[in-house]
């Protein structure tokens, strides 16, 4: 639907500029005539505008139409999914972090136009939609050596220190570019011409990291029969993160398409720049929850239990009057900023080889790269405390004791990011 | 022309499938063994067997063995190996996965602290025979420490009431096969002193239960804790087959 309107508007703005530009055409005659030159140059040096795009042909009302399907090999660059840290084991200064990587993810880049009547120039409409999901997962049970980047950092980790022996984390990255631009030549030569385009662009970004954090094998004192009874309760639960936001944006653009001939009307590069503008509203989330373990009076969390949890053992040779009062208490913080106004801009550049092996069909090779700036944006707590009260007045969907976190302050990371790879499709031009 | 169209489909299907690639996944099944032992300060004796002249007449020489022995307890005891009751779990966390999968356990069964740790095995020294008081003869003096079944069937009544030494079922080690990736996590805890008699009998300390773990017959150094002392105290420890 949402597409379906930026067609209509883009069709609107292109019957408006089809009726300023005929003024104009109308107030310099020599432009709608074809040049002397033109007629009088050899049959084998075939004008720039007869190849690609073929522009509107003469007083034929609406001129030629075109569609271009390009397979593009895009690998986003830049998103920044860190999903862990990795502790050196030996070199306390040797930390790395860990980031889900993105692929090469093939996807359709789907253009198609029609010129205006007397070569006032073209309409064409871009749509460009790019999805990925990717998940990446490390488990070294026993081998504490993953830091909880992503989570509150409150009592995160089974024992307290902000590490896990595993986490596994997802990935969501959802692109979706409309333009809608009208193109006219700017000039021409007998190698070489050039379009200057102007249009609207509506761009749509949304990214989501989540990461579990697990403690599989935490190595507690072992709470297991006939001293105590099990307490699967009081197996460690993962901590979970999830950061994403969602970018809606609007703007003008422009730019410009070269040309050069390189073999007859057959074979030929084209090249384009163009830059567009964006304002629009971004909408951010953050969700973290740790664990601790702690005791519980009359529904009050009294105590913190630290670790290395030797309580587990000691409470057992007491007959545990003191594990049953201990519990596994959840601490989640929650933000979300429905809405903010943001500024972006995207640059886009390409480079292609067409190749036209028959009347109305192209071959096309060539590389692009799109430029999406300030389209993402990371929301976190910077410091979290607890509420004041300590008393249980909530439980998670697994019966979990919740505490609720209070965020005392907001840090943003602005991201970008960049589409690029190879492509190569059809064109059919009528 | 439709030559060129079906190379340019082909092309742009084989683009579509994009780049996939699998890391192979290596190394073949391993054997992972895990022991686990006790030990305590214990009693040093001294023993001998109790022999008999039975010719008619006394020839001198001992031909008959006594199931008596000769005790002489010495001074100083020593930190050794001791049999103790425990109660065990083993568990295997498959590779890529997060969930333990039980593999043996005593902690359901009637009696959970069925399993018992190694007996000393060790003769300290031999000893000289004692003198003889004629018919009987002291031989066969050796010296070995509380913890011993030659101690604990020589000079203590209560020889029946120990059980063999057995983990998990399995005599001395618990083994079996692993993948590389896997990790197997070992829980166990100490019976009571109050509830460990007759074994209790035998030691002057707390006992210390501590485990060994071996892949393919090397030692290797797990995660967690690997030992304990305190009375009735457990651990944990886990190994990850690399």
């Amino acid at each position: 639907m949402r597409w379906l309107a930026a067609s209509s508007l883009a069709l609107l703005v292109g019957v408006a500029l089809q009726a300023a530009t005929t003024t104009v055409t109308a107030q310099d005659p020599e432009e709608t005539q074809d040049p002397p030159s033109e007629e009088t140059a050899p049959p084998e040096v075939a004008p720039p505008q007869d190849t690609a795009p073929k522009p509107a042909a003469k007083d034929a009302g609406w001129g030629a139409i075109f569609i271009e399907i390009d397979d593009w090999i895009a690998q986003p660059a830049g998103l920044e999914y860190r999903a862990a840290t990795l502790l050196h084991p030996e070199d306390p200064l040797g930390t790395s972090v860990v980031s889900v990587g993105q692929s090469t993810e093939p996807a359709f880049y789907i253009r198609g136009g029609f010129g205006l009547r007397n070569e006032i120039g073209d309409i064409v409409l871009t749509y460009y939609r790019h999805s990925e999901d990717r998940h990446l997962e490390a488990l070294t049970p026993g081998s504490f050596l993953y830091g909880e980047i992503n989570t509150s950092g409150f009592f995160a980790g089974v024992n307290l220190d902000g590490l896990a022996d595993g986490f596994a984390a997802d990935t969501r990255t959802r692109l979706r570019d409309f333009r809608a631009d009208f193109y006219r030549s700017a000039f021409e030569s007998k190698r070489t011409s050039g379009r200057w385009f102007v249009g609207y662009r509506d761009v749509s970004h949304d990214r989501q990291l989540a990461a579990d954090y697990f403690a599989i094998a935490p190595n507690l004192p072992p709470i297991i029969p006939p001293a105590v009874s099990p307490r699967p309760d009081l197996e460690p639960k993962a901590d979970t993160s999830d950061v994403s936001s969602t970018f809606q944006g609007r703007g003008l653009e422009a730019g410009l398409d070269v040309q050069f001939k390189v073999w007859r009307d057959t074979v030929w590069f084209e090249t384009g720049l163009g830059l567009a503008v964006l304002r629009g509203e971004m909408a951010t989330s953050y969700t973290s929850v740790t664990h601790f373990y702690g005791f519980v009076e009359n529904n009050e969390v009294v105590a913190v239990v630290l670790p290395p949890y030797e309580l587990f053992n000691l409470c057992e040779i007491d007959g545990c009057p003191i594990v049953d009062s201990i519990a596994q208490i959840a601490t989640p913080v929650g933000i979300q900023d429905a809405s903010q106004s943001e500024d972006a801009n995207v640059i886009e550049t390409d480079l292609a080889l067409h190749f036209k092996f028959w009347k109305t069909a192209e071959f096309v090779a060539g590389f692009r790269s799109i430029s999406y700036t300030n389209v993402g944006q990371e929301l976190r707590p910077g410091e979290v405390e607890l509420e004041t009260s300590l008393v249980i007045d909530d439980f998670g969907l697994d019966g979990s004791p919740i505490l609720r976190l209070n965020a005392q302050t907001l840090e943003r990371t602005a991201h970008s990011v960049d589409y690029e790879g190879f492509y190569f499709g059809l064109a059919i031009r009528f | 022309m439709r030559k060129v169209l079906a190379t340019l489909a082909a092309a742009l299907m084989l683009a579509s499938m994009g780049c996939n690639t699998t890391q192979p996944t290596g190394g073949g099944p391993q054997v992972i063994t895990v022991t686990a032992s006790a030990s305590a300060l214990v009693d040093v004796w001294q023993i001998w067997d109790l022999w008999a002249d039975t010719d008619e007449p006394l020839d001198g020489v001992p031909d008959v063995q006594t199931p008596f022995h000769t005790c002489v307890r010495q001074v100083d005891p020593v930190n050794t190996s001791v049999p103790w009751p425990y109660s065990a779990e083993i568990t295997l966390i498959q590779a890529g996965t997060t969930d333990e999968i039980p593999l043996r356990s005593t902690v359901s069964a009637t009696n959970p602290f069925s399993n018992i740790t190694p007996y000393d095995t060790n003769v300290r020294r031999t000893v000289p025979d004692l003198l003889p008081q004629v018919p009987f003869y002291f031989l066969n003096g050796r010296e070995v420490t509380a913890g011993t079944r030659d101690y604990i069937d020589s000079c203590t009544t209560l020889g029946s009431a120990f059980e063999d030494s057995n983990i998990l079922g399995d005599p001395v080690a618990f083994s079996f096969q692993v993948q590389q990736g896997d990790t197997i996590v070992f829980r166990a805890r100490k019976q009571l002193v109050d509830d460990a008699n007759p074994y209790a009998t035998l030691v002057r300390s707390e006992v210390v239960l501590s485990s060994s773990y071996f892949v393919d017959g090397r030692g290797v150094t797990p995660s967690g804790e690997t030992f304990v002392s305190s009375d009735g105290g457990g651990f944990t420890a886990s190994v990850r087959i690399r």
